[in-house]
């Protein structure tokens, strides 16, 4: 390993269970009498529906109920935040992939038959599909209430800073969405029990959510409500707040018919009506001196959401905040605006909104390097934060300003970027139609809730000591695949001072943890970890007494416990952890603790974007290396470095599995990955040509830098990873084939025909 | 209703298919063998991979009544008899992470040893490359393939 963690190598819990092939899925799931509940789905995008003929579905064979608005057994409400949403369409269709009834049938075959009678006339309704246009006057209303959904602010410094500017670059940057491409669909097993409650089986990142959305539309007590998170086969957002609605579809076909129902999304399904992405138009205006630095930047971020709010507004609170990067800037004025439309329902995807951004803030970088003839690396050490000058965004001094600066020290270092440059710009001297480019992107970004969010910023987990000497720990956070479980037992163990070996991490139930909040913003091991840590300060507190007491010690000051093994300075009489559990429930002392952590309180001016927008902060970097055939419009890349200020690194192989796995999803989004559509219908609902990342397209080489300068909030100093691997991957490939190209270029994805495109002697603009 | 036969995982299984269904759901819910996922149902993304007479195919793919008399090998028969050299390499090397793509990349990579004991890197990109990952960016998963190329494939645990 060439990064080593706190871990003592040991494989992952899960390692096994999944190379096995023994893991258990949501589909997995099997019961006795289990039905399979299908949804049929409105194939357009707006429209009212004037028609709804379930009879022949009914009397299908194998059918057992079919549902419609009209006698769905439960509050028809999807809104978390907003109240825009049904569950099923009553009247209005307000996107591709609206629900308009669920059939629940003996299999899945029988169900899918049916839904295919069903009969339904949706006379169309004119869409909105450019968020440009959405707000003009006359523009179709996706909502009742208008098509702005709501507005975001930084208001920072005045304009005045600007005037005597003595540049200024503007542009409009057109940014795509993307789809999760989870390898498991979203679904959910509803199990009514017998005494009248629920059990769920859900593949989701955020099991609480589930049990408050199936619990209003159950109208039961959350109490009543118990989802047990199966292994979840990837999420990166897309199982933040989404799967409650398959979990209520299963629910309410599961409480009509009084059997358990099993609800897994096919995968076009799954494309089509599950939350994305969001594309985004940013409009970015920067004023700047010969000299480099940077006088103010106005901005102004289109978001769109598609037909219902969903998480979007936190999305775009944090789009808002991300919008100008890490740099310390005088006057900053960033108008954000989150717009209904008729296309695909916008929601949190890996960055939350920061990629976006990211990639105009640092196209224009790039460009301001270029206008006053300095290298991007300089042109980020003028501008961005540091020690003398921390102040980010929203006003805050940073406390690891100074990181910035050693963060863009160590990328230039580790991708040999003055190397690579002089190699590129010989070979263009040689063959000027060599067409190879290198690019730069820095980003910040706060791993843990926005303030609008902070009262979920919070975690619990139970430390359970086993009589044998062995740990269980159950906690509020999920594991997806990033690793969470093999983090929490490195920290827990850790806690302890005893082998990770012993200590059996429990996925979430929400019956036996406390509500953690969402497992999201990267927050996972911070927050996860610091309640496993809070469990184990109190379990310490029962075990280091006994301990001192073997050692023959009056107190408990000092001792310590190392690899199972509890010593003292002052003795060599040693005694090891199973010894001392031996003693605690030989005096029957309470062996569990309950842990909790929380953020620390923020104040924070949402007019003015000022105040303390996140508990803390990390920083991070792409420097990728391509290589663009003009005729093919195709990029190759050669080379990605990453590098990452994580604190500190708790499982080694998790930490460089989230960098690898970040830059390869990033380059799919900005290269290959195009949401097509069809007046909000997606036209490429599948893997032939919605194109992720193969082995084939993976670079020839990751390089990976971690910076571990510890984080006082965070768990033996560490920050969260899982999201900052990916946000600049996108905005460095746009700058590196900008650099090919010598062009500029202000749209993502860059697909082949686009390439080709701007690759033109003639072309101007942007596709 | 045809009565078929399979040598599944080294033991023959009798059973009765419908000329419709589908191998990877007579796999997983008549067999009870779920280390075939479905990711698509459309053969695009290779995480319903069996071995049938050792060559890899998409199970979501193929009619079960096509494979009547033929052996089919999944994980489950794979990692019967203790781990193979391929998956202690998996475990090492942290190859998966959400592990939905792994046992159809354990298929395929299984099937590209048999056959090519000692591969180059890009024999092992090319036959994962029906295997989609979203996790990892499948450096780990190839590390691991062309170190139990290397070491593995002497002892002939495959």
């Amino acid at each position: 390993m060439t990064h080593p963690g706190l871990d003592s190598g040991a494989p992952r819990p899960d390692a096994a269970t999944k190379a096995m092939g023994r893991a258990r899925y949501c589909a997995d799931v099997q019961l006795t009498g289990m039905l399979h509940g299908v949804i049929v789905a409105s194939p357009v995008a707006s429209g009212i529906l004037s028609g709804l003929d379930v009879s022949a579905a009914e009397a299908a064979p194998g059918v057992v109920a079919v549902l419609t608005a009209a006698n769905l057994p439960g509050n028809n409400r999807v809104g978390l935040i907003f109240d825009d949403q049904p569950l099923l369409v009553t009247d209005r269709v307000r996107m591709a992939g609206d629900r308009l009834a669920l059939i629940a049938a003996t299999t899945l075959e029988a169900a899918q038959r049916a839904a295919r009678l069903v009969k339904f006339t949706i006379d169309p309704l004119p869409g909105v599909h450019d968020v440009r246009r959405a707000l003009e006057p006359g523009a179709p209303l996706v909502q009742e209430q208008g098509n702005l959904l709501k507005e975001f602010f930084v208001k920072r410094g005045a304009p005045q800073t600007c005037r005597d500017a003595d540049l200024v670059l503007e542009d409009e940057f057109v940014i795509g969405g993307q789809e999760h491409a989870y390898l498991e669909t979203q679904g959910t097993v509803a199990e009514p029990q017998p005494d009248g409650s629920w059990l769920l089986h859900s593949t989701t990142q955020c099991p609480f959510y589930i049990r408050g959305r199936v619990a209003r539309f159950l109208g039961l007590p959350i109490s009543r409500v118990r989802v047990r998170q199966t292994v979840t086969g990837g999420g990166f957002g897309g199982k933040e707040d989404y799967p409650d609605e398959p979990a209520m579809c299963a629910a309410a076909l599961a409480k009509a018919t009084g059997r358990p129902v099993s609800l897994i999304l096919p995968r076009d399904q799954d494309m089509q009506m599950s939350t994305k992405r969001h594309a985004m138009v940013v409009r970015h205006k920067l004023y700047a001196s010969l000299s480099g630095r940077i006088r103010g930047v106005e901005v102004q971020v289109l978001v769109d959401a598609g037909a219902y709010a969903g998480l979007s507004t936190v999305v775009a609170e944090r789009a808002n905040i991300s919008s100008v990067g890490p740099y310390d800037i005088e006057h900053v004025s960033v108008l954000t605006q989150v717009i209904y439309t008729n296309n695909l329902f916008g929601g949190p995807y890996r960055g939350f909104g920061a990629p976006q951004v990211a990639a105009a803030h640092e196209a224009q970088m790039d460009r301001l390097a270029r206008a006053v003839g300095q290298d991007p690396f300089e042109i980020r050490r003028i501008n961005g934060v540091s020690a003398k000058n921390p102040e980010f965004t929203s006003g805050e001094a940073l406390p690891q300003a100074h990181l910035y600066g050693k963060l863009l020290d160590e990328l230039e270092e580790k991708s040999g970027w003055k190397r690579e440059k002089a190699a590129i710009a010989a070979a263009r001297e040689a063959d000027p139609g060599a067409c190879e480019g290198i690019g730069l992107a820095t980003i910040i970004y706060g791993v843990n809730l926005h303030w609008g969010g902070q009262r979920l910023d919070r975690g619990g987990a139970y430390v359970l000591i086993q009589a044998d000497g062995t740990v269980n720990a159950a906690v509020g956070i999920t594991e997806m695949g990033q690793g969470a479980l093999a983090a929490m037992r490195t920290i827990c163990a850790a806690g302890l001072g005893i082998d990770e070996t012993r200590v059996q991490i429990t996925e979430v139930d929400t019956a036996l943890v406390p509500d953690s909040g969402p497992t999201v913003a990267s927050r996972a091991t911070v927050s996860g970890g610091n309640a496993v840590l809070d469990a184990v300060r109190q379990l310490n507190e029962r075990l280091l007494p006994l301990a001192a007491g073997k050692l023959g010690l009056s107190g408990p000051e000092g001792v310590v416990c190392r690899d199972g093994v509890y010593s003292h300075p002052s003795t060599t009489v040693t005694t090891t952890f199973n010894e001392v559990v031996a003693l605690l429930y030989g005096r029957r002392q309470n062996p569990g603790a309950l842990g909790w952590f929380m953020s620390p309180e923020r104040e924070y001016d949402p007019a003015t974007g000022q105040g303390r927008a996140y508990a803390f902060y990390t920083f991070g970097g792409h420097v990728v290396r391509v290589r663009v055939d003009r005729a093919t419009g195709l990029v190759t890349v050669r080379e990605v470095t990453a590098a990452h200020d994580v604190g500190k690194i708790i499982h080694g192989l998790s930490a460089e599995g989230q960098v690898q796995g970040g830059v390869v999803q990033g380059l799919g989004w900005a290269l290959s990955e195009e949401l097509k559509l069809d007046a909000g219908r997606l036209k490429n609902p599948g893997f032939t040509d919605y194109l992720i990342p193969s082995s084939m397209d993976i670079p020839e080489r990751i390089n990976i830098v971690f910076l571990e300068e510890p984080e006082d909030q965070g768990p033996f100093g560490a920050k969260g990873l899982g999201e900052p691997s990916f946000i600049s991957v996108g905005a460095a490939t746009l700058n590196a084939v900008s650099h090919a190209l010598g062009r500029d270029v202000s749209v993502l994805p860059l697909t082949p025909e686009r390439v080709v495109g701007l690759a033109r002697p003639d072309a101007e603009g942007t596709p | 209703m045809k009565k078929i036969t399979y040598v599944i995982n080294g033991e023959a299984r009798h059973l009765h298919v419908e000329p419709n269904d589908v191998l990877l759901d007579v796999l997983r819910d008549k067999l009870g063998l779920k280390s075939p996922k479905c990711g698509c149902d459309r053969g695009d993304c290779g995480a319903c991979a069996v071995l049938l007479d050792g060559k890899s195919v998409r199970s979501c793919l193929i009619l079960a009544i096509e494979c009547d008399g033929m052996a089919i090998e999944t994980v489950e028969g794979i990692g019967q008899d203790g781990l193979s050299a391929l998956q202690e390499k998996f475990i090492a090397l942290n190859s998966f992470q959400c592990g939905f793509c792994a046992p159809g990349v354990t298929i395929s990579a299984t099937e590209l040893l048999r056959n090519n004991p000692r591969p180059t890197l890009d024999d092992v990109k090319e036959a994962l490359s029906g295997n989609l990952c979203r996790c990892t960016g499948y450096t780990p998963i190839i590390e691991a393939v062309l170190q139990a190329g290397n070491e593995g494939g002497e002892h002939g645990k495959l």
